[in-house]
């Protein structure tokens, strides 16, 4: 038996509003870690299936609550954790999710379910080695939302609900970011200022990301 | 001593009501029990006799959701599906029966009969390995019940009832125990035994002994179910809502 390097299995969420920089960061972050010689797996988080099949029938329309459609998608996301994280994980690669727990989580408590609830629900995921916490104004995801998703009719009602919406989901990010036990998991956070440059932004993740590379538990016996 | 003889000592009592804590005039029974407990025949008896004492009665049973049913299925034959999902599927069926048909039901003051409610799929998702407090969270939202009558039969007898090879899915076969079907089975059923006789304490099961012959059994069930409608009517809550369907 020999012992062979091989890096730990190194797990980093961005997590944020629309239009917060969470994809430009990740991608920066991914070449610098693939320069390092690490393998790198992006995952982003998909809509639900399930619920989007549901609303699309009649029947299912009525039917479809909050509660009905949370768990729904929770098991897709189940389903999908097994094969997209888990598994890179376990080979020891680098698994770099754009959006993770915390949003299905502030999604849902956005729609008016109990964070009580919501939250210990996402347990099932992996936990993150460190979340990266893009800060954005909801005014500003708003603009980046009605300009990449131009809605045919209505565009003020649109607006309006969904900077509502915006507004919750931003108070259910920040009850995730002020107490570490309201969420599924503790987890170490970075969070990153609305105004820095995009320069900034990616050292500062470098710089939290670094300590993570040379953690002390970064080698592993391998027959 | 088994848990359930030592059960049997005890008289038969609803464990100290909690009248309507689901906040409606109608009463909700919930039968649980491992495979072959009699479940599906003590649910139809009660049936029955509620409505011919003139009770309005609706039945819920597992995977019998619009939007969650089938998929179900589907994860029950597959014998790589990861349990954490099929839990959540099952999750989801629940409150979509709850919102759906549970919870209108009892507004109108009708009995509901669910044959199994949150804790068989609980015990499947532990005897595969899923945590036990995660799994307690996720059913968090659940109405409680007025009684849960746990069926109380052990793998043994479970297995004993039953002359043919059972089916992969209540052999527990994915989880690899025994290469055997019948043994296999009773490995697995007896898995599922131990979560329900753990459940049992915290979630207020009354534990009705089920090896007795069906008759006996039925019999308690029915009388258990009776005292609990009485208690039910003579309860403040019952009177102020005036709500009770004949």
């Amino acid at each position: 038996m020999t012992h062979a390097y091989r890096p730990r299995g190194l797990l980093i969420a961005a997590e944020g509003l629309d239009g917060s920089g969470k994809s430009a960061g990740l991608d920066a972050l991914g070449r610098w870690l693939e320069r390092k010689g690490r393998r790198v797996n992006l995952v982003t988080w998909e809509p639900s299936r399930l619920v989007a099949r549901a609303s699309g029938a009649p029947r299912g329309r009525q039917i479809l609550t909050p509660r009905v459609a949370a768990l729904l998608a929770a098991a897709e996301v189940a389903d999908r954790i097994a094969r997209d994280v888990r598994r890179p994980l376990a080979r020891g690669d680098v698994v770099l999710a754009d959006r993770y727990a915390w949003t299905a989580v502030a999604r849902e408590v956005a729609r008016g379910l109990d964070p009580a609830w919501a939250a210990p629900l996402y347990r099932f995921t992996p936990p993150p080695d460190l979340v990266i916490f893009h800060r954005q104004d909801p005014a500003g995801a708003l603009a980046r939302a009605l300009a990449t998703r131009p809605t045919p009719v209505g565009a003020e009602a649109v607006a309006s609900a969904y900077s509502a919406f915006l507004e919750r989901l931003m108070a259910a990010y920040d009850a995730l970011l002020g107490d570490p036990s309201a969420g599924p998991w503790p987890v170490r956070t970075l969070v990153l200022d609305p105004r820095a440059t995009p320069e900034a932004r990616v050292a500062a993740i470098r710089d939290g990301v670094r300590p993570l590379l040379d953690a002390p538990n970064g080698l592993a016996a391998s027959a | 001593m088994s848990p359930a003889a030592a059960a049997t000592a005890a008289p038969l009592t609803v464990p100290a009501a909690r009248p309507g804590a689901h906040g409606e005039p109608g009463v909700l029974f919930v039968l649980e029990g491992i495979d072959r407990s009699g479940r599906s025949t003590h649910v139809r008896r009660l049936e029955e006799h509620l409505r011919y004492a003139g009770r309005g009665v609706t039945r819920t049973s597992l995977a019998s959701s619009l939007l969650s049913g089938d998929l179900i299925r589907d994860a029950k034959r597959d014998r790589h599906a990861d349990p954490t999902e099929t839990a959540l599927l099952y999750a989801a069926d629940l409150a979509e029966r709850i919102e759906q048909v549970v919870m209108p039901s009892l507004r109108a003051g009708l009995v509901v009969i669910a044959d199994r409610y949150c804790w068989t799929p609980m015990a499947r998702a532990e005897a595969r390995g899923v945590d036990a407090a995660w799994l307690d969270a996720l059913f968090g939202f659940v109405p409680p019940p007025d009684a849960v009558l746990f069926l109380d039969v052990d793998a043994e007898a479970s297995l004993a009832r039953r002359d043919d090879v059972p089916d992969p899915y209540e052999a527990g076969l994915d989880l690899g125990l025994s290469a055997d079907r019948r043994e296999s089975y009773r490995l697995f059923q007896d898995r599922l035994y131990a979560c329900f006789d753990r459940y049992a304490g915290p979630a207020g099961f009354t534990r009705i002994r089920a090896a007795a012959a069906v008759e006996q059994v039925g019999q308690r069930v029915l009388r258990l179910a009776d005292s609990v409608l009485a208690g039910r009517s003579s309860s403040p809550a019952g009177r102020d809502r005036g709500s009770r369907l004949p």
